[in-house]
């Protein structure tokens, strides 16, 4: 056992040596998981090990393609006079087999679910691929729903999703490079695009930024996008996670890139844009005029949940004079009774709100629909009896949470909600006045932000050539060409449709 | 590329900055101080200060065009001299701020007079200049960008707003045509060609735009555009007021969002038309701050500009809050008229001939080694 100048351990010609070391490293006997099955390669008369970690490898693959074959063969004729060459050349069947010399690689390779043989004699170890993690099956998508379409969704296990996303984009240019991330417990971080599409310089940028997270480990996604982020204290979200393979497969047409990782039910996408967080999967899959009837009732429902408390503090407490005469009498007459100004009686009401929601996420499933009933329903009527709250402001939150829901992205859900509140203030503070220094303040932030480069309102503004699927799409064969600010490299997505049918 | 790092606008965002720049003077005192003077004919002034101020306008691209590349204050510098350059730096910046001052005192008056009247006014400006400033630091980007996203709902806004007052319109009210006169009306609009001093001042921001042809289509439609709609917008003032009751009439453009109404149910619809030009005059005062940093910046030959704009918006406020009342303001706003427009109308030509001479002196000592080869 010699150390080597980079500090790497490398492997002894001594079997017994080197079991030891890999015990001391996984600590054996305490630690049960290390699994030692020691052989006799009858064909070659030596000793052998075969180690792999329990619950990381497939028991049944590791039996079938590697111990039956070492074990069970006798005649001696191989072609190759190394033992290593000959076991993994002309003996073991299994698909994979390398030969690793140190044992941080050992290591690391093992607790990915691959299994060691060592040989007496011969100071390299051989490694198969036999990860055997356990993972839930393909199901339902639960947050990107669709009517129309795939119903397919990723799942915790990085291979089945980087299989679905091939499944779904069939193109030799679809390229999956792996990088490591966390110095502790390294995971595997697949960045995926069609290399004939993506703009070089986003791609290298993601590697770079992957390349500079320095910590102990990172588990998942969402933490992954977190370390990964230039704006760590915006409101505004500069990734977006997609659990539909199809989904991600647009994007991928589109140039942007994805990343995948084990134990996240999802992909990442990047960069993105404020179209492509208020997209809905189903957009496409639907007929022009039907999805743009829905994405127009999702843009109002956008405005709505921004705007409307801010509004009705606004126009009740600065410019009455927009109401309707006989609204206003009515709204009056149910105010009379109410002893709170009009800004403590939204902000009572919104905080109300804004608890149902976050106790029907925190509850079990089984209770969830209870908290609903009684949370919005009996809360709010018991509230406008008792006076606390004017009918009027009921129907304003429940609109304004109504709508909110119709962003299909969760991030962007909750920059809106927290836009909201600081609207409110803005609204109930000057009026009309307020709330327009706000949004300015707003959209010369949003004009300004950039996910990996690219303006986060693009190609609408600053203005780049698109089919214009931002607000409103086109029917599908006129959306020719990719939207020109993630600066793909093959601008046409299809040829110009010569005749009229 | 990050939010802090300057880009190149596009031809589409700067003219957008153009419209609302100068369009803007359709909903200010500008429209009301014409009105004194140019009577029923007060829509004529904006298109022959557009006249008078294209001459200027022209000169000025020649120099321009052969210094591609280049803005305002790198050609006045390039030419003047540092001695030369800082000085019409300065005069330029002088104006636009004394400009800027007044006309942003203007629109804080409209806001306390016709909406905020128990709110200070300084609570007022101060809250507008700073939001201007915010708006003005995410840098020229910020403001063409946010220019472009919103113009076509504001021409859109202005088109409704007509479209509602259309039957209040009495074209007959326009006569007698000329008003006091062709002479005077001429005089008039010659001497308030400074209402477009924008025109000479954007050139400064030359290298920030992506190409010279989007510079020149841009400031050019921006302008006609603008003056075009801004005459119209007068004339629709008289023929809905009539004279001689628009000269009392403070501020004709928010009047006249006042008697706006969608159907028989909503009858007061002003607000929805007062918050909408609340958001483009801070970007409007966003786009003056930008200008005024730059311009003083290269001055004073400053690196960054970024870092003046606090000041600026400072001094802004502070020059703001001098005049008593809106009478003074308006009264500062005819002499400055009248100072400026000699200024804006006097460098064109002046850099013409800077220029002349200095290509004749180079001329010779570069076509010496041509001559060789």
């Amino acid at each position: 056992m010699t150390s080597r100048r980079d500090g790497k351990t490398e492997l002894s010609t001594l079997l017994a040596a080197n079991l030891d070391r890999l015990k001391r490293d996984f600590a054996w006997p305490a630690n049960q998981s290390l699994i030692i099955r020691n052989l006799v390669i009858a064909s070659l008369k030596r000793d052998a090990a075969v180690i792999y970690l329990e619950g990381a490898a497939d028991i049944g693959e590791i039996e079938k393609r590697i111990l039956e074959p070492l074990v069970g063969r006798t005649d001696a004729n191989f072609k190759n006079a190394d033992p290593v060459d000959a076991v993994r050349l002309e003996l073991v069947t299994h698909r994979t087999g390398k030969t690793a010399c140190s044992f941080d690689e050992i290591v690391n390779l093992m607790l990915n679910g691959w299994t060691v043989v060592l040989i007496e004699g011969v100071d390299r170890a051989l490694m198969f691929e036999t990860r055997g993690f356990e993972s839930r099956q393909v199901a339902e998508p639960i947050v990107e729903h669709v009517i129309r379409g795939p119903k397919e969704a990723f799942t915790e296990s990085a291979s089945i999703n980087r299989s679905l996303v091939r499944k779904y984009l069939r193109d030799r240019h679809l390229v999956a490079e792996t990088l490591t991330v966390g110095d502790r417990a390294a995971s595997e971080v697949t960045i995926m695009y069609v290399k004939d599409l993506a703009d070089p310089n986003i791609v290298d940028e993601v590697k770079r930024r992957i390349r500079e997270v320095r910590t102990d480990a990172v588990s998942s996604l969402p933490l992954l996008e977190q370390y990964l982020d230039e704006h760590p204290y915006s409101l505004v979200p500069s990734s977006l996670h997609t659990e539909r393979p199809d989904r991600a497969c647009v994007f991928l047409l589109e140039g942007h890139v994805i990343l995948i990782m084990d134990n996240s039910p999802a992909a990442l996408v990047l960069p993105v844009t404020l179209w492509s967080l208020v997209h809905s999967a189903e957009d496409h899959y639907m007929r022009w005029a039907y999805s743009n009837f829905m994405r127009i009732i999702r843009l109002l429902a956008l405005f709505v949940a921004v705007m409307t408390p801010s509004v009705y503090i606004a126009v009740s407490t600065f410019h009455e004079e927009m109401i309707p005469t006989d609204l206003l009498l009515a709204i009056a007459a149910t105010r009379e009774k109410v002893p709170f100004p009009a800004l403590l009686e939204v902000l009572l009401m919104e905080f109300a709100f804004e608890l149902v929601r976050e106790a029907a996420i925190r509850v079990p499933t089984v209770i969830g629909p209870t908290i609903g009933i009684v949370g919005a329903l009996i809360l709010g009527q018991a509230a406008v009896e008792a006076n606390i709250i004017s009918p009027i402001l009921v129907v304003i939150v429940a609109m304004t949470g109504i709508s909110s829901f119709t962003i299909p992205e969760p991030s962007l859900n909750v920059t809106v909600r927290i836009t909201r509140f600081i609207l409110l203030f803005a609204g109930a503070f000057m009026g009309f006045f307020g709330i327009a220094l706000v949004i300015a303040c707003v959209l010369a932030y949003l004009t300004t932000y950039t996910s990996y480069g690219v303006p986060f309102l693009s190609p609408l503004t600053p203005h780049y050539r698109s089919s214009g699927d931002m607000i409103l799409r086109l029917p599908l064969h006129r959306e020719r060409i990719r939207p020109h600010n993630l600066n793909p490299q093959d601008t046409v997505r299809r040829p110009e449709r010569k005749s009229k049918r | 590329m990050t939010a802090t790092t300057e880009e190149k606008i596009g031809g589409r965002e700067f003219t957008s900055i153009f419209l609302i720049a100068v369009g803007m003077k359709l909903s200010d005192i500008t429209t009301t101080i014409l009105f004194e003077s140019g009577q029923t004919a007060g829509w004529m002034i904006p298109l022959l200060s557009l006249g008078f101020m294209l001459i200027a306008y022209v000169v000025l691209m020649s120099v321009l065009k052969r210094r591609a590349g280049q803005g305002l204050p790198e050609i006045v510098f390039a030419i003047g001299g540092k001695f030369g350059g800082s000085l019409i730096c300065l005069l330029l910046f002088a104006a636009a701020l004394l400009m800027t001052a007044v006309t942003s005192r203007g629109y804080v008056d409209i806001i306390n007079v016709m909406v905020y009247q128990r709110t200070p006014l300084y609570v007022l400006y101060l809250m507008l200049m700073g939001v201007a400033l915010y708006v003005a630091h995410r840098g020229f980007s910020a403001i063409a960008r946010i220019s472009w996203l919103i113009i076509f709902l504001i021409e859109g806004a202005i088109v409704l707003l007509v479209a509602i007052i259309w039957q209040d319109i009495d074209w007959l009210r326009l006569y007698p045509w000329a008003g006091p006169g062709v002479l005077p009306i001429v005089r008039t609009g010659l001497m308030h060609s400074a209402m477009f001093g924008e025109i000479i001042l954007a050139t400064a921001l030359v290298p920030h735009v992506i190409s010279f042809k989007a510079f020149r289509i841009g400031s050019a439609l921006g302008f006609v555009v603008s003056s075009v709609k801004i005459s119209f917008l007068m004339a629709v003032y008289v023929s809905v007021f009539d004279y001689p009751e628009i000269i009392h009439i403070a501020y004709p453009f928010q009047q006249l969002t006042k008697n706006t109404s969608f159907g028989r149910v909503f009858t007061h619809a002003e607000s929805f038309f007062i918050a909408f030009w609340l958001l483009i005059s801070v970007i409007y005062f966003a786009f003056y701050i930008y200008l005024l940093a730059y311009l003083f910046g290269h001055a004073v030959r400053a690196d960054n500009h970024r870092k003046l704009q606090l000041p600026m918006a400072g001094l802004v406020l502070l020059i703001g809050l001098v005049p008593g009342n809106t009478e003074q303001v308006r009264s500062y706003w005819e002499l400055l008229m009248s100072y400026s427009t000699w200024l804006y109308w006097a460098l064109p030509f002046i850099i013409w001939l800077l220029d002349w001479f200095w290509r004749k002196r180079h001329a010779k000592p570069q076509a010496k080694p041509q001559a060789d080869a």
